[in-house]
C-alpha cells in the first residue's frame, strides 16, 4: 500500500505546474545572474587582465570553481531552499483546502502510511531544486569557460566529490523542508506554513546566526546548532573536497564557528526527525473535519 | 452470518462543550438503503465522519464489516464508497486523472473501469478537462463516481445531488436502485424527504446529536394517521381543531387542514359543531417531511 500511494503522491507533484514554475524561475535567476556577472566582468574598465577583482570573478564563472557555486544556489537558504519551501507548504496544506486529504483517508491509507508517502514524495523536487542549479549554472559557465580558458579542466573535477556534494547539499534542506511540512500540517493553512517557514530562513535564523554570537554564553552556543549554521558545517565538505580552494560567493559577517562535518550531519538528522516527528504525531490525532 | 454491514454503538463527539453527536447507536443491514436524517447541525456529518475515520469518536464503537473502525485502523474502509459534503478532488487534474489515482490505490481497478464510470456519470466528453474548471454539478457528478469506481459495498452518500439539475437526480435517483439491485448496500443522508421516502427501507432521524427514531420507514409512518379535509375556510377550521383533544399536528395547506391523533369521524362531528361543514374528508399515513418535522422540533 505505501508504494501504491507514494506512486499517487509522485503523480500528483510531478503534475502540479507550481513546480515547474518554480524550477523556471529558479533556472531562469541562475542564468540571468551569471550571464550579468560575465558581461560586466567583459566591458567594467575595473576588471582588466590580471586584476584582483577579475580573478575573483573568474573563480565565480569558469570551472572548476563555479561548479561548487552553482551548487550552492540549492542550499537551504538560498534560492533552491526558499523555492523548496514555498512548494512543500502550498503542496502539502493544499490538500486540507481541497479535502483531498480526507478522500485518501476515508478510502482506507493507514494515517502513517499517507504521511509518510507525502514526505517522501517530497525528497524528488528538494533534488530538483538542488540539481537545477548546478547543471544549468554548471553548464552555462562551461561555455563561458571554453571562451577564457579555451579548455574545460575535466582533471581538476573529482566526479564522485561532486556526486557527495550534490546528496550533501540537499541533506542540509531537510530541516527547513521538515519545518515546512510540519507547519502544514499542523496549522492546515498554506499562508502560514509558507510564510512561517520563510521568516524563519530568511530573518530569524539569519538574525540569529549574527547576533547570538556577539551576545556570548548560552545564545552563542544556541546559534551553532541552527539548522543553518549546521548546514554550513556539512557544507564545509563541499568545499574542501570539490575544489582547493573555497569560493562560496562572500561569508558576510559570519561570526558562527560551525561545528565539524558528521557532528553537524546529526545535528541536522536531529531537526529533521524531530519536525518529521512532530507532524506525524499530528496528523494521527487530527480530526479533519471541514 | 451477521448481516450488519456497518454498527455504531453509542458514539459520541464532543467539541469541547458542543455535544455533536451524544450517543448515536445505529445499524445498517447488508444490501439495504438506510436513510439518515436530521436537521442542519444535527450530528450527521459528525456521525459520517466518524464513520470514515475522518474523526476520533469521544466515546462509542463503530463496528465495519464486523471489524472494529477508528482511525488508526481504517482498512476495512477499502470496501466502502463515500460521497461527503463536497467533492473531494484534484482541481488541477483532469476526471480521467482523478479517477485513474484513485485506482491506483486499488490494484485490480482495470482501465476499462474508468471509462465505465465516466460514462455512468456522464462525464465522458468532459474527462480531459481539468476538475477545477467543472460546475458544481460536474464536480458532484465526478465525486459520485470515485465513490463508485472500486465496486464497494457499502455507499455513503451525503448530499449526492447537490448542486445537480433535476435531469441529473433523477439520473442519480435510477443509478441508486440499479446499485441496490446488485446488492450494494447504501447509507444515505439527504434533505430530500420525499427521495428518501421512495428509496429507502430504513432511516435513523437525529436531532442535536441524538437519535430520535429509527426503523423501517412504513413502520414510523404507520404510526401516525393523518386525516385531511376540505373546507371553505382553512384556518378557521385549524383553529377550531385546536380545542378537539387529541388533536396534534394541525396544518392548513391550501384548501384542506390536516390533522392527526384523532379519527374522522371525530373531526367531522367537531368542525360541524363549529358550523364548518367538510366537502372532503381524506385518511392517510403521515409522509416523511411531517414526521421529520414532527421529531425534531419536539426535540
Amino acid at each position: 500500500m505505501f508504494l501504491n500511494t507514494l506512486s499517487v503522491e509522485n503523480t500528483k507533484i510531478l503534475k502540479r505546474r507550481m513546480l515547474w514554475i518554480e524550477l523556471g524561475i529558479l533556472a531562469a535567476l541562475i542564468i540571468f545572474l551569471y550571464t550579468i556577472i560575465y558581461a560586466t566582468m567583459q566591458t567594467s574598465s575595473e576588471m582588466g587582465v590580471g586584476s584582483e577583482a577579475r580573478q575573483t570573478v573568474l573563480e565565480i564563472i569558469t570551472w572548476p570553481g563555479a561548479i561548487l557555486n552553482a551548487l550552492s544556489f540549492g542550499g537551504g537558504n538560498s534560492l533552491g531552499g526558499l523555492l523548496a519551501i514555498v512548494l512543500i507548504g502550498a503542496v502539502t496544506a493544499q490538500e486540507y483546502t481541497w479535502r483531498t486529504m480526507h478522500l485518501w483517508l476515508s478510502r482506507g491509507i493507514p494515517r502513517p502510511v499517507l504521511i509518510a508517502a507525502k514526505f517522501v514524495a517530497l525528497l524528488l523536487p528538494i533534488f530538483l531544486f538542488v540539481v537545477t542549479p548546478l547543471l544549468l549554472g554548471g553548464g552555462l559557465t562551461a561555455i563561458f569557460t571554453l571562451q577564457i580558458d579555451k579548455s574545460l579542466p575535466f582533471d581538476q573535477i573529482n566526479w564522485w566529490h561532486l556526486a557527495m556534494s550534490v546528496l550533501r547539499t540537499a541533506y542540509t534542506l531537510l530541516p527547513y523542508a521538515t519545518l515546512t511540512f510540519m507547519l502544514a500540517i499542523v496549522t492546515r493553512s498554506t499562508a502560514a506554513a509558507i510564510g512561517i517557514g520563510l521568516a524563519y530562513t530568511l530573518l530569524v535564523e539569519s538574525i540569529a546566526s549574527t547576533v547570538f554570537p556577539l551576545l556570548g554564553g548560552i545564545l552563542a552556543k544556541i546559534a551553532v546548532y541552527l539548522p543553518g549554521s549546521l548546514a554550513e558545517g556539512v557544507l564545509k565538505l563541499n568545499d574542501t573536497a570539490m575544489v582547493g580552494r573555497l569560493v562560496s560567493a562572500g561569508d558576510g559577517i559570519n561570526t558562527v564557528k560551525y561545528l565539524d562535518p558528521i557532528p553537524a550531519a546529526i545535528g541536522i538528522a536531529l531537526w529533521t526527525i524531530l519536525f518529521l516527528g512532530l507532524a506525524v504525531w499530528s496528523f494521527r490525532r487530527q480530526d479533519m473535519s471541514d | 452470518m451477521n448481516n450488519t454491514i456497518l454498527q455504531t454503538v453509542e458514539l459520541k463527539k464532543y467539541f469541547g462543550s458542543v455535544h455533536a453527536v451524544d450517543g448515536v447507536s445505529l445499524d445498517v443491514q447488508h444490501g439495504e438503503v438506510f436513510g439518515f436524517l436530521g436537521p442542519n447541525g444535527a450530528g450527521k456529518t459528525t456521525t459520517i465522519g466518524m464513520v470514515l475515520g475522518l474523526l476520533h469518536p469521544t466515546a462509542g464503537d463503530i463496528r465495519l464489516f464486523e471489524q472494529p473502525l477508528n482511525p488508526a485502523h481504517n482498512t476495512a474502509l477499502r470496501r466502502v464508497g463515500a460521497l461527503v459534503g463536497a467533492p473531494s478532488v484534484v482541481p488541477y487534474l483532469s476526471a480521467r486523472d482523478n479517477l485513474s489515482l484513485l485506482a491506483r490505490l486499488h490494484p485490480g481497478t482495470p482501465e476499462s473501469r474508468i471509462d465505465e464510470i465516466l460514462d455512468q456519470v456522464g462525464l465522458s466528453e468532459a474527462a480531459k478537462r481539468k476538475a477545477g474548471k467543472y460546475s458544481s454539478g460536474m464536480k458532484q457528478r465526478l465525486g459520485l463516481g470515485m465513490a463508485l469506481l472500486t465496486n464497494p459495498e457499502l455507499l455513503i452518500l451525503d448530499e449526492p445531488t447537490n448542486g445537480m439539475d433535476p435531469a441529473g437526480m433523477r439520473e442519480v435517483r435510477i443509478l441508486l436502485r440499479s446499485l441496490v439491485e446488485q446488492g450494494v448496500t447504501v447509507f444515505l443522508s439527504s434533505h430530500l424527504l420525499h427521495e428518501v421516502e421512495q428509496v429507502c427501507d430504513r432511516v435513523a432521524v437525529l436531532n442535536k446529536g441524538k437519535v430520535v427514531a429509527q426503523g423501517a420507514v412504513n413502520e414510523l409512518l404507520g404510526q401516525k394517521q393523518v386525516v385531511r379535509v376540505r373546507v371553505p375556510s382553512p384556518s378557521d377550521a385549524a383553529v377550531a381543531l385546536g380545542s378537539l383533544p387529541g388533536a396534534q399536528d394541525i396544518q392548513p395547506n391550501g384548501a384542506y387542514v390536516a390533522v392527526s391523533g384523532v379519527s374522522s369521524q371525530e373531526v367531522v362531528a367537531h368542525l360541524v359543531a363549529h358550523n364548518i361543514v367538510p366537502s372532503e374528508i381524506t385518511t392517510g399515513q403521515n409522509d416523511l417531511e411531517s414526521l421529520f418535522l414532527e421529531l425534531t422540533q419536539e426535540s
